[in-house]
């Protein structure tokens, strides 16, 4: 693909510069040099060998706050990854962090099958509804420190689906989420063939996911198929008719993942859920569509500067005693931030909460 | 000589009527408020001159309730339409008002005393009027009328307070709509527009942050007959801006929500920021355009004259968010300083949002009764922009103001005449 062509299919040529992505681009108020109007300029000029290779380009979130205000319909998300694919065929790799080791864990499950029996909780393997664990067996290992409890978020989901009547069989791996965002997509191909054929030998009719960079990435990015895809969240607001009554010492906030939010515009069915089992969410100024992201995105890039951006998020849930949150690269993002400041604050995932009030 | 129909009551409106009726051609004007007027009716004043805008406008109304040729139906709206060019049947429900408009005499004795208060649209929802009410001081008829949905004695049967203090007996609870034929020969189509709610830009807060207001609120609010007699007033404590900012098109220019240009709003902007430095000389205000669309003769010098003698500041950008601050409930925008590629903040008292002319609520009730075409955007349908600017999509069946794209009063008032003349040739006059 060329840089014309990434152009035409982002409708970049759309841009009227008005620059209202800049003005609200988190990346841009942090780091003040990148800013996407200038990208989306310099890119139509025809800068385009400076662009392939900048550092800047791996700095974007991809949360999606510059498409969801751009008047003219510019795909920057599409833009920033195809850019993202040609740098890395120019040897512009960015900077991965965790010395890259999420990209090498990737590699590694296109081979492997793995940490099968992880989960507690009643599975049936030959079940054709399957839940997709995605990467969380590894974060207990890598982020041991931090606490991260991954095999929490994975228990409680098989719990919630155990407990309205779902019995479900188990995938493990990666979905490609981060290679497809870094360009790589030989890895992501790969990845997704793999899931692809695992999904036929097992003759699943559907997948229930907890990680929402999984969905988007089954939903958006892998082809169009006969297979219905929910989000643990939609899940339980679909099936859960009944209200629980709770103790409400705590104040609770929701902070809503921008693959959750933005990419797939789940905002409601979360909250729902929340309100059944008598969680009072006490919103941050940011909710919903303008949601702030907690970051860093697709293991790259993580900076200080990344971690201002992660303390404004957590400054405005300053009011509550716990965040919520879907994603558990929020939650260790946040964590991580927590370990060496001082914030009074529990980070949780949606169904940690939710299966710890449900008997 | 046959007769007209004129739906819509607003400046165009009441230009056709009156060039009609001048003609000699009678002429029947429905409109669904109790008032003609229209939103020419509540602006406060028109661009380029500053003129004061009722004061335009009240004279035509006048004149339009004392012309021989002229029937004003008013709190009416049009039903059903039979037949064809030349010979149009017509059913137009005349709403009740439960008022004896031959008795009232618009004292305005019962909107005082009446216990019910609503939301008043005629001032934008800032305040509330009556549920018995005349819309605004210089209504055209200057008579009550009872809004069903509110009053107490028709939900309830309770009150009739304006019954018992009414001293011209004009109240009648008992009143019932009617239905009226009227048979014309050509229909002007002249029901104006609606206003995009910028709710949805949740970036610039509207709805939640209390000083962040939309072009046609700062209208009222500017307006010596408005909710606060033309002063303006910041939430918490009602202190008076010192530094206001204008955001240009909210909603419009924008591919997921209004895509075409709303075409008054930068220039309405220009006026409402000379005006507010006009009640206030030391008040500053900012223009955040994207581009400033002065085309007509004499507007990019009243954009100068602004700059100039008004303290405007034109910026070009569209602002990310604005951000409110707790305490003094002040604004904050969050802007890309062109020149310095920079993220700039702005702190102002105030933010007025240029939101875009949109079609009219109820244009497709309209057109399907008339079995007329509406264009991609809801706008009513002309048969050719360039060679029938007036004619719609039915022969005999004519088209003025904003209901056919977004456009200025004296556009209106062109498009008027025009579609009155092609109507008075319909009708033989």
């Amino acid at each position: 693909m060329t840089l014309e062509k990434i152009i035409d299919s982002s409708q970049v040529f759309y841009c009227v510069e008005c620059r209202k992505c800049s003005s609200i681009c988190p990346v841009t108020r942090v780091y003040g040099e990148f800013s996407p109007a200038s990208f989306v300029e310099r890119c139509l000029i025809g800068f385009h060998d400076e662009i392939l290779h900048s550092m800047d380009i791996w700095k974007c979130l991809e949360c999606g706050l510059c498409e969801s205000v751009c008047p003219s319909g510019v795909k920057f998300l599409d833009f920033m990854r195809e850019i993202r694919n040609m740098a890395r065929e120019k040897g512009n790799f960015g900077i991965a962090t965790h010395e890259g080791v999420f990209e090498s864990i990737a590699k590694l499950t296109t081979k492997n099958d793995i940490k099968e029996g992880w989960i507690d909780g009643e599975i049936d393997e030959t079940s054709n509804i399957a839940y997709f664990v995605g990467c969380l067996p590894f974060f207990d290992i890598i982020f041991k420190e931090l606490e991260i409890n991954a095999k929490n978020i994975a228990d409680s989901t098989v719990k919630l689906l155990n407990k309205y009547g779902v019995i479900p069989s188990i995938i493990y791996g990666c979905c490609g989420h981060d290679a497809l965002w870094t360009g790589n997509k030989e890895l992501f191909n790969k990845l997704m063939e793999k899931n692809l054929e695992i999904l036929k030998k097992k003759g699943i009719e559907k997948i229930i996911f907890s990680c929402p960079e999984c969905y988007r990435t089954f939903k958006m990015d892998y082809p169009e198929m006969d297979i219905e895809l929910m989000h643990i969240s939609e899940f339980l607001d679909k099936n859960m008719k009944e209200s629980v009554k709770g103790e409400n010492e705590k104040t609770y906030t929701f902070h809503d993942s921008c693959r959750l939010g933005r990419h797939l515009g789940i905002y409601e069915e979360p909250r729902n859920v929340l309100k059944k089992i008598d969680v009072e969410i006490k919103e941050m100024e940011h909710n919903r569509e303008m949601a702030l992201c907690c970051g860093t995105s697709s293991w790259m890039n993580c900076d200080w500067k990344s971690e201002e951006i992660r303390e404004k998020r957590l400054e405005e849930a300053k009011h509550a005693d716990v965040l919520i949150t879907t994603c558990p690269k929020c939650k260790i993002h946040f964590k991580c931030t927590l370990s060496h400041k001082n914030y009074n604050l529990e980070i949780k995932d949606f169904v940690e909460v939710v299966a710890e009030r449900i008997k | 000589m046959k007769d007209v129909l004129v739906v819509g009551g607003g400046v165009a409106g009441i230009q056709a009527a009156l060039d009609l009726a001048d003609r000699g051609i009678h002429v029947y004007l429905v409109e669904k408020e109790p008032s003609i007027g229209g939103r020419m009716a509540l602006l406060d004043k028109t661009m380029s001159t500053n003129d004061c805008s009722i004061c335009i406008l009240a004279p035509k109304m006048n004149e339009c309730a004392s012309h021989p040729n002229i029937d004003i139906l008013e709190y009416s709206e049009v039903e059903s339409v039979k037949g064809s060019k030349g010979n149009f049947t017509v059913k137009v429900r005349r709403k009740a008002k439960y008022v004896d408009p031959t008795k009232c005499t618009g004292c305005g004795e019962c909107m005082e005393k009446c216990p019910t208060e609503v939301p008043n649209e005629y001032n934008s929802y800032l305040d509330k009027r009556k549920a018995i009410f005349i819309p605004f001081p210089q209504a055209v008829p200057r008579k009550a009328t009872i809004d069903d949905r509110y009053c107490l004695k028709l939900t309830k049967n309770r009150c009739g307070l304006c019954q018992r203090i009414c001293k011209a007996e004009a109240i009648d609870y008992n009143q019932k709509d009617e239905i009226v034929e009227l048979n014309v020969a050509s229909i002007i189509i002249a029901i104006g527009l609606s206003l995009y709610n910028p709710e949805d830009l949740r970036e610039y807060g509207y709805g939640k942050y209390e000083n962040v207001h939309t072009w046609m609120e700062y209208e009222r609010l500017i307006n010596a007959s408005g909710p606060t007699h033309g002063h303006l007033k910041c939430a918490p404590d009602g202190r008076r801006p010192k530094k206001i900012a204008f955001i240009q098109c909210v909603g419009s220019r924008d591919v997921k929500r209004c895509q075409w240009c709303s075409s008054v709003c930068c220039m309405v902007s220009i006026k409402s920021a000379m005006l507010a430095n006009e009640h206030y000389p030391d008040l500053e205000s900012y223009i955040f355009y994207s581009d400033l669309r002065v085309f007509s003769k004499r507007f990019y010098e009243y954009s100068k004259r602004g700059e100039k003698d008004y303290k405007i500041k034109y910026i070009h950008a569209r602002p990310g968010e604005i951000i409110e601050d707790k305490r003094t409930k002040n604004l904050i925008i969050y802007y890309e300083d062109e020149e310095k590629g920079k993220v700039e903040e702005l702190e102002v008292e105030m933010v007025i949002l240029a939101t875009p002319i949109m079609p009219a609520k109820d244009v497709e009730r309209i057109a399907n009764i008339m079995g007329i075409e509406t264009d991609e955007y809801g706008f009513i349908k002309t048969v050719d922009y360039l060679k029938y600017p007036v004619e719609t999509t039915k022969p005999g069946i004519f088209v003025a103001g904003c209901c056919e794209r977004p456009k200025d009063i004296t556009e209106s008032v062109i498009q008027a005449s025009a579609a009155a003349a092609k109507a008075a040739e319909v009708a033989g006059g």
